[in-house]
Formats: structure tokens, sequence, C-alpha cells
């Protein structure tokens, strides 16, 4: 995979990750931004990479 | 001052000197009972940008050692005031002692996978809108879009069950622990994502590589390892 692929899709994981997992302590945590949902935003993210994924993978060799 | 929570430790695992948290606030160990809580100084709930995501997953990568590995926290947990911090964490402690001894010593691996495409059903699968955004032209176009769609969810989830079964049996009981999330998009997408321990990764990503031959209609992402996010939420 390409460097600038590979660091989006890292990106994507990671905000997947630290976005919309781990333990939440007050119960509380609501992450928007200009309405947004960020969570819903992370998993778009990563919902890209995987269309970005294809597009890498269809271009191997 | 407020503080920000990054993750989740056993008592007396202090953070290496040096290590910075959000805009570069020093990242402390708040002691709370069996449990410590890693924090660093945060005059208002941060708000969430890659840069502040990937500070804060710096923090939690950095609890983790060889023998003990952090309960990671979800980005935003802010608190007011330390007081407010250490009742949440006695009212859970048991849950958190639980996670402790759980993830110890293991790491998260993903493994996102991409259905091999149904023969003649791909370009309708491809064009076919994301969820809530489809405008068929009548209610039978509807229907017959919204089976292709779960047609395409059940094969990805079947073929990547199969995946999964693959791993656990070339693995012999070396998973400690396993996810399994179906995606939403036109082309099938599954996230198998498994705890490992450290001393079984490389038995791992050649399990990986095997079963990427194995499969060779089905396309891999593998991430990995990571905190172990998706098991303690």
């Amino acid at each position: 995979m390409q460097p600038a692929l590979e660091s989006e899709v890292a990106l994507a994981e990671l905000v997947n990750r630290v976005l919309d997992r781990g333990v939440l302590v007050t119960g509380e945590v609501t992450i928007s931004v200009a309405g947004v949902d960020l969570i819903y935003l992370g998993i778009q993210l990563v919902l890209s990479s995987v269309e970005t994924l294809e597009r890498a993978s269809a271009g191997r060799p | 001052m407020g503080m920000y929570l990054y993750c989740i430790v056993p008592a007396a695992h202090r953070p290496s000197s040096g290590l910075a948290g959000l805009d570069g606030g020093a990242v402390r160990a708040v002691d709370a009972g069996r449990l410590a809580a890693w924090v660093s100084t945060s005059p208002a709930r941060p708000e969430p940008s890659p840069d502040s995501v990937r500070q804060h997953h710096a923090v939690v990568a950095g609890a983790a050692s060889e023998t003990i590995t952090p309960v990671p926290v979800r980005f935003g947990e802010w608190f007011a005031t330390e007081g407010s911090l250490l009742v949440r964490l006695r009212e859970r402690e048991q849950d958190y002692l639980r996670l402790l001894e759980h993830v110890a010593g293991a790491a998260e691996f993903g493994l996102r996978m991409l259905a091999a495409e149904p023969a003649g059903e791909a370009g309708a699968v491809r064009a076919a809108p994301a969820p809530g955004t489809e405008r068929p032209a009548g209610g039978r176009a509807f229907m017959e879009s919204l089976a292709r769609r779960y047609a395409v969810r059940d094969a990805a989830a079947e073929q990547a069950e199969r995946v999964g079964a693959e791993l656990r049996a070339a693995l012999s009981g070396r998973i400690r622990d396993e996810r399994f999330e179906v995606g939403v998009t036109g082309r099938g997408s599954v996230n198998l994502v498994h705890l490992i321990e450290h001393a079984d990764a490389d038995l791992y990503r050649e399990a990986v590589r095997v079963a990427r031959r194995q499969f060779e209609d089905v396309r891999f992402l593998l991430s990995g390892p990571w905190p172990p996010y998706s098991f303690v939420a």
C-alpha cells in the first residue's frame, strides 16, 4: 500500500477506536462538532478507508 | 482546574517523565484504591481533531508494557475536579479491575475484510447508495435494493466467519477474546477484532498471512497492535 493511503487508513482506524471505543467513565460523553456526531463521522471515515483499501488492492500486481 | 482522563492502570503504574498529553500537558497518575488514572490538566473538555485523537492515543499507548495493558478511556472524558473523577473510579473499581485482568499482557489486532463481489451483482451492489440516501423509483425497486444489500452483508459475514474459524483453528486457543462487526457498505465489510498476547503476536500475523493466501477472493486489512479499545467498551 502506498504511504499516503497507509496513513489515511491508519488515521481512520485510530479515529474509529479512540472516538467510538474505550471504556466510558462518566457515561455522559457527547462528542460533536457543528451538529455532526463525530462517532458517526469516525465510522464513516473507516468505511471510507475500506473503499480506499479496495482501490489500493485493485492496483496490486 | 479540570482534568482530562486517558486510561486506567493498576495503582503505582506511573507515566514516564516527560510524557505529554493533549496540548502538551504533562501526564500524571491519580491513585484511587487499587487503580490509577492517567490524566493531564485541562481547563475544559477538549474538541476532537486528528491531532487531539493522536495525542490521546499516544498516552494510552505509552501506558502499555509487557505485563501491564491499560484500560483505554474513550476520547472526551473530562472532569471538573479530581474529586469527581475519584468518585467515578470508586463506583466502578471492580469492573475496571476485572478489565485490567482480562487485557493484561495482550494487545488488540483488527482484521478488516472486504468480501468477494457476488457474480453478476458487482455493478448493482457497487452502485447501491449508502443507507438512508436511497431514492429508488418505486416500492419494488426499493425492496430489491434492500435485498441486495442484505445479501451482500450476509455473504460477507459468512465469509468472515470462515476466516475467523480458520484463525481460531490455526492458533489453537491463543485468541483470548474476539469481536465481530458487520459494516454497512454497499460492498460487504466485516471487522474481526482479536485480543492476542504479546508473545503470540508473530504467530497471529503468520496465521493471517496463511489465511490471506487461503481466501484469495477476500481483501484483508490487518492493523495493530492496538491498546484494547474494542474489549473494554
